[in-house]
């Protein structure tokens, strides 16, 4: 039987991976659209969705689109970048090395030796979006390897479930990087974000082309804030990364005797039924509190997890 | 020899090689040799490194730990293997069985009957009072007798070809997992080299340990279950405790991981609540394993683990105490101890060795200090050994005058020239000095790794094998 403490590197684990990859798609998206305004404060909502103002100002420097970039990118001591998380996840994964498969640690370690190049690169924001996807692509050869090579067993469960936990919060902040000022205004439809914007996100999620077939050539902002949420057969959509959550509890329970108990079993009912009943309107601040109450049932249920699994008494 | 052969320039320079042979012998017809002879320096260079960026990337290292972060280093790789003939391999073997049976035997008497002190074949304040002492272990009984179930012999070749016994390790002896990954890598990357040859396998190894832990578990337990030890992944040792962990299949568990009940089982915290442990192999010090008992400070064992031992409820490898046997003190009579438990001769001889406590030995060590290298007894990783013919005038002064004050506390050998093997260098093939250490399970009956941890001197002319001091390693190929 899985030892607490090695469930708890497990999902930690695939948390880290799964935040490393979305900062990068959140870069991405940030950078494409920083290019078009020529401005440096399309960068400043990153720091707000984080709620990382405070940290970026104790380094004392400029509010500039390259010093906020590098702060989510290669800032080390930053919790939220993506040197800190592929760090992270190789931590973890070092615990549980001989829990994995040899080609795991392999490629885990590769990962984090390719983002830590970073730090010592001076590199330029017209270098952003190719830096992004090379991180992005590095991410998915690792979980290709993963998904190759590992036993499915307790230790592939709690990795999976951390993953799909963290790719559902992840998802949540990607839509709120334009909706969480709504939170503030009292003007419902102040500016809201553009169908350039929404289908940048889109294309960040991988679904662009997917959004295309499945919703007809006229479609609004409020059906890509749908897909991106509620679609069950988008990868990255919070819909898919519950259920694959879902899934893995359930074979937790039935095939390895790791019962996940009540408070689990509630925590994820829960925002299985937020997600199954959106509100009619999915724009302005609606959406914001949405993605909000959302974020909150996922928290709920990672603590629910840490009692369940990872912090025996 | 023609011209590129990798062998140019190649010149033991008096010193016992590991494949022509002795200096003044003549060279025989060796089949790996004639191999290597035919490839490129380059292309050899060139391959090394990319086998060296591999042992990188699989995270065959040992970290250090520094305030920037984590480093993972590897053990210099060289591809040229140490070969050990059949015949010789024989010796050793049996040699090393003798020597791990005496051993056992030695271990099993001082914490049990203590006729070896009764019968004054060794100082009894010298055991124990030695630092390795455990008196908590007086009068426990353990499964088949057996305290040293993992143990490494130490061995050095003379200029003669002779094997010398060093050094004896009862505790945790590491390297075994390089001997196993070395062959891998051979296997992956210098296959044409393997093409034809005949070596023993060693990848059995885990299969072979977790068979030894589970038949030196308490009788009373059917299907114990076993598992291994960590003081984390901060120790140096770390993959190895990974690779061990992995080659037998059982919990790599930290101490924070196990709870001993009032009934003192001991018990694995798992996702479905508490799971038995049987049988323990550690890798941290008898210091740090039960706060109950050894240091109150211990963060790394687990409160209750010696109740336990002594209820029968949880074996541990290897045995609390065994460390007494591995003290240089100890070692200089172990040819003694051979023949008093065994009745038979040392099949290893030990590196001649004076022992200051004895009046004849202190004498002839101080008249020829100059000669000698000298060891303080009870420290280990080379630590306070001064070198005669190296040190200095004022050193040797200060030597003279700390064996004069406490002969017993010293030990002295002659200088041994160690044996060279081939080794890769830019220059082409060069002679680097070599030891050996063979890995020894005992259970009910020791068995011998047909192989062994060769470590190899990188630099010119340096005695110093030790991987702190620039030292790598080597596959070592026992032929069939």
């Amino acid at each position: 039987m899985l030892l607490s403490r090695f469930a708890d590197n497990a999902f930690w684990m695939g948390r880290y991976m799964e935040r490393a990859e979305s900062l990068a798609r959140l870069l991405m998206v940030t950078e494409s659209f920083a290019a078009d305004q020529e401005s440096d404060e399309a960068w400043a909502p990153i720091l707000q969705v984080f709620a990382d103002a405070e940290a970026f100002a104790e380094r004392d420097k400029p509010l500039t689109a390259l010093n906020v970039a590098r702060f989510y990118l290669s800032d080390a001591a930053n919790a939220n970048s993506v040197i800190y998380a592929a760090t992270m996840a190789k931590e973890n994964a070092r615990s549980l090395r001989h829990l994995l498969s040899t080609e795991s640690w392999r490629q885990v370690s590769l990962f984090q030796k390719s983002v830590a190049a970073l730090q010592k690169r001076r590199f330029a924001l017209s270098k952003m979006s190719e830096i992004c996807a090379d991180i992005r692509d590095g991410s998915c050869t690792l979980r290709g390897v993963l998904d190759a090579t590992c036993y499915r067993d307790e230790v592939w469960r709690f990795q999976q479930l951390g993953a799909a936990l963290e790719r559902a919060d992840q998802s949540t902040r990607l839509i709120d990087i334009k909706y969480f000022r709504f939170d503030r205004e009292d003007d419902d439809e102040a500016a809201p974000p553009d169908v350039a914007w929404w289908n940048t996100l889109l294309r960040s999620a991988s679904g662009y082309h997917a959004f295309q077939r499945r919703y007809s050539f006229n479609a609004d902002p409020a059906d890509a804030a749908r897909f991106l949420i509620c679609d069950k057969h988008l990868p990255l959509s919070v819909t898919n990364a519950v259920e694959a959550a879902c899934t893995q509890l359930a074979s937790l329970d039935e095939d390895f005797d790791a019962r996940p108990g009540p408070f689990v079993a509630r925590a994820a009912e829960a925002l299985r039924e937020r997600l199954a009943a959106p509100p009619a309107r999915l724009s302005g601040r609606t959406l914001h509190r949405y993605l909000d109450q959302i974020q909150r049932e996922i928290i709920a249920l990672a603590n629910a997890l840490d009692d369940r699994y990872f912090s025996p008494a | 020899m023609k011209k590129n052969d990798a062998f140019q320039g190649y010149d033991p320079n008096g010193d016992f090689c590991e494949i022509f042979g002795p200096a003044d012998g003549k060279q025989p017809q060796n089949a790996l040799a004639k191999k290597l002879s035919k490839y490129n320096i380059r292309t050899l260079n060139q391959r090394n490194r990319a086998a060296e960026r591999e042992l990188h990337n699989l995270g065959i290292t040992f970290t250090v730990y520094s305030d920037s972060g984590a480093i993972d280093r590897i053990l210099p790789f060289d591809p040229i293997p140490r070969q050990i003939g059949q015949a010789d391999w024989k010796v050793l073997e049996k040699g090393c069985q003798q020597r791990v049976q005496a051993l056992n035997e030695f271990l099993a008497d001082v914490y049990g009957k203590q006729k070896i002190f009764k019968d004054k074949i060794i100082p009894k304040a010298l055991v124990t009072g030695n630092k390795n002492f455990r008196k908590e272990m007086v009068g426990v009984k353990l499964p088949h007798n057996t305290y040293t179930h993992i143990s490494g012999v130490d061995l050095i070749r003379d200029e003669h070809g002779e094997f010398l016994v060093l050094e004896d390790n009862c505790r945790s002896p590491s390297g075994v997992s390089y001997v196993i990954e070395n062959r891998h890598l051979m296997m992956r990357s210098f296959p044409d080299l393997m093409e034809g040859v005949k070596v023993m396998p060693v990848s059995d190894y885990g299969k072979r340990l977790k068979g030894t832990l589970i038949e030196t578990a308490p009788a009373r337990y059917q299907n114990p279950n076993v598992a291994l030890l960590t003081p984390g992944v901060f120790n140096s040792a770390y993959f190895e405790h990974v690779f061990l962990a992995r080659e037998m299949g059982v919990p790599l568990v930290e101490g924070r991981d196990l709870v001993v009940d009032e009934e003192d089982r001991v018990y694995m915290k798992t996702i479905s609540g508490l799971e038995r442990i049987h049988m323990i192999y550690r890798r941290i010090d008898d210091a740090f394993l039960d706060p109950e008992v050894f240091r109150k400070d211990s963060m790394l064992g687990a409160p209750g683990l010696m109740r336990s031992l002594k209820a029968g409820k949880v074996a541990i490898a290897n045995a609390v105490g065994a460390g007494v046997a591995d003290d240089k003190a100890v070692y200089a009579y172990m040819p003694r101890i051979i023949e008093y438990y065994l009745g038979e001769e040392p099949i290893l001889n030990n590196v001649e060795t004076w022992i200051c406590r004895e009046a004849e030995a202190l004498a002839y060590v101080l008249d020829n200090l100059e000669d000698l290298v000298v060891k303080p007894v009870g420290e280990s990783g080379g630590y306070g050994i001064v070198i005669g013919p190296m040190a200095t005038k004022a050193e040797l002064a200060a030597v003279r005058r700390e064996i004069k004050k406490n002969p017993s506390n010293y030990i002295a050998q002659p200088m041994i020239r160690l044996s060279v093997s081939p080794t890769l260098t830019k220059a082409g093939l060069r002679p680097r000095h070599v030891d050996l250490r063979p890995f020894v399970l005992t259970g009910k009956e020791p068995w011998v790794l047909p192989g062994g941890l060769t470590r190899v001197a990188m630099r010119e002319g340096s005695l110093v094998v030790n991987s702190s001091q620039g030292g790598g390693s080597k596959d070592t190929w026992v032929m069939r």
